[in-house]
């Protein structure tokens, strides 16, 4: 018998400085490159705004800034722009988290009692302190959990909007934009730090479910990769969140709609739902 | 005694009894003549995961009533009772491990499977082929912890360029385990976090962006990292074993699954 020694292990990298060369493996700048390697810039490059207005894209609708926007993929996509599937995939994930990142931004402003208008602070909110009721935890020693978790993910959210934004701009294409009118959260959030903790466990499962329901619409490996490497933080917010509710940490598939993407109907395996449910779901946060 | 034990994996259909086909340098790399980047993938993924399944399994051994490893090892149990969180978590994680296994196995239909005979060796044996002591409770949970994370980045690296085929059959469905992964990390992180371990600095429960003085642990881009499967094969070896688990929320630690692979 061959035996070899080694061991609770550990990143040997670290020690060499190699956790910044690993961070950069998804860093901004390689993303970039990993885009354009894809191909999207050519694809999207006649949608930039304000200099698209006499290229065709295919019967796209006119935008305010007087650009085409082109919507490749209505029947699964409904209403999200984008020349090319690629595109449409990333601007619906930005759809998403811009909306997540809002919502986020105003439960802090409401669990630490700040104006609702209140941009993310630098810090993303850690210095924040709880203004609000704990409210019905379960266990109640979890609830500055909680509220750890509220703080410490909402800068992170506001990480994958800005991220995809960046990615989005660098392949040529346009951004979608936030909602005009923006978010409506306060009726959704209640008036205790326990009702807005289980709002944010809604978004982000709801966030799980999203990704899984998309990705299989990307046709480009490092983009599947990059989509991916967001849809396991959420997973990673939904199991924290659940553990401060007192709930299994999951996937448990209550998340409406959801449905298994196997024929394993089990709870082994996280469950995915298809852009159009998602965004019939999130509708209510919009204001029109 | 070579300087590199790698997963064995076999190129004949039926494993069982057959003479497995070492592949020293980058198994997975060199796998060539598998018959798609797909199989590739989901035989790496099997590989990891029969790993997992095997550690949750020797973990409950060894924090509950004890039992043998796949040596014949004596595995002393600790004791603890089905309540404690860590014993609830490990004990409902390593069943959706086993399930993610089982589920590999099936769709790989019997073929590239994880060489027959291949043995585990995590250490929990009172005598072990480390020559140390049986891992703690403490090192035991965190052991979980640094297999778990492993397996998002293993995933996410199977994801990328020359691996799954995006739109394909089995991307969505890896994508479906892969998100456990991620929760079950997050889990275990905060069951080290909390007052049983409490584990010092805390573990950060996901990729976190800003630095968290006093809260957790450095910020980094807020994304779970990609190894490609390479560079899992290639990882650990370097650290003693009980080497403290520390945490940065973005890719430390990793256990790799050499050091814990022994040849049949």
């Amino acid at each position: 018998m061959t035996a070899e020694r080694v061991s609770l292990m550990t990143n040997s990298l670290d020690k060499t400085n190699g956790l910044d060369f690993m961070r950069d493996a998804v860093s901004r700048r390689t993303f970039l490159a990993r885009m354009t390697a894809a191909g999207l810039g050519t694809a999207a490059a006649a949608l930039i705004a304000g200099c698209g207005g006499s290229t065709s894209n295919g019967g796209g609708n006119t935008t305010p800034g007087g650009g085409l926007t082109a919507y490749a993929d209505q029947a699964n996509f409904p209403g999200i722009p984008g020349a090319s599937e690629n595109i449409v995939v990333l601007n619906y994930a930005l759809t998403l988290e811009t909306l997540e990142a809002d919502i986020y931004r105003q439960a802090l402003n409401i669990t630490a009692g700040k104006p609702l208008a209140t941009p993310l602070p630098a810090d993303g909110g850690l210095s924040y302190a709880q203004a609000v009721p704990n409210g019905a935890f379960p266990n109640p020693a979890l609830a500055p959990i909680a509220y750890l978790y509220l703080q410490q993910y909402a800068a992170v959210e506001a990480a994958h909007r800005d991220f995809l934004i960046a990615a989005i701009t660098a392949a040529g294409a346009t951004p979608v934009p936030a909602n005009p009118k923006g978010y409506s959260v306060a009726p959704f959030a209640g008036t205790d730090l326990y009702s807005i903790t289980k709002l944010i466990r809604t978004v982000e499962e709801t966030g799980v479910v999203a990704y899984l329901g998309a990705v299989g619409f990307l046709t480009d490996a490092n983009l599947v990769q990059i989509a991916s490497s967001i849809y396991t933080t959420e997973a990673r917010h939904s199991s924290g969140v659940n553990y401060t509710l007192g709930l299994p940490t999951g996937p448990t598939g209550d998340v409406g709609g959801a449905q298994p993407v196997s024929d394993v109907a089990a709870n082994e395996f996280e469950f995915a739902r298809t852009p159009t449910a998602v965004l019939a779901s999130v509708k209510q946060f919009f204001i029109m | 005694m070579p300087t590199h034990v790698t997963l064995y994996y076999t190129t004949d259909p039926k494993i069982a009894g057959t003479t497995s086909v070492p592949i020293p340098t980058g198994p997975f790399a060199d796998l060539t003549s598998a018959p798609s980047p797909d199989i590739k993938v989901l035989n790496f993924a099997l590989a990891l995961e029969t790993l997992e399944a095997r550690l949750y399994k020797e973990a409950l051994l060894r924090l509950t009533t004890g039992g043998t490893d796949l040596f014949g090892n004596k595995i002393t149990g600790l004791g603890l009772a089905s309540t404690e969180l860590d014993v609830a978590y490990l004990t409902t994680f390593g069943t959706i491990e086993t399930q993610h296994q089982a589920f590999l196995e099936k769709q790989l239909g019997g073929n590239w499977a994880l060489a027959a005979g291949v043995k585990f060796d995590f250490g929990f044996a009172d005598t072990n082929n480390f020559g140390t002591p049986a891992l703690t409770r403490a090192q035991t949970v965190q052991l979980v912890y640094a297999a778990e994370q492993t397996g998002v980045s293993a995933y996410l690296g199977g994801a990328g360029p020359g691996g799954l085929t995006p739109g394909g059959t089995y991307l969505s469905v890896a994508a479906s385990i892969l998100g456990t992964e991620a929760r079950h990390t997050t889990a275990v992180a905060i069951l080290l976090n909390g007052p049983t371990f409490d584990q010092t600095p805390k573990l950060a429960t996901a990729p976190l962006v800003y630095p968290v003085v006093d809260k957790g642990t450095a910020g980094g881009p807020g994304l779970d990292t990609a190894l490609a499967p390479d560079a899992i094969l290639n990882l650990g070896g370097s650290v003693a074993r009980g080497t403290t688990v520390k945490g940065d929320g973005v890719i430390n630690p990793v256990s790799g699954p050499k050091g814990f692979v022994f040849l049949p």
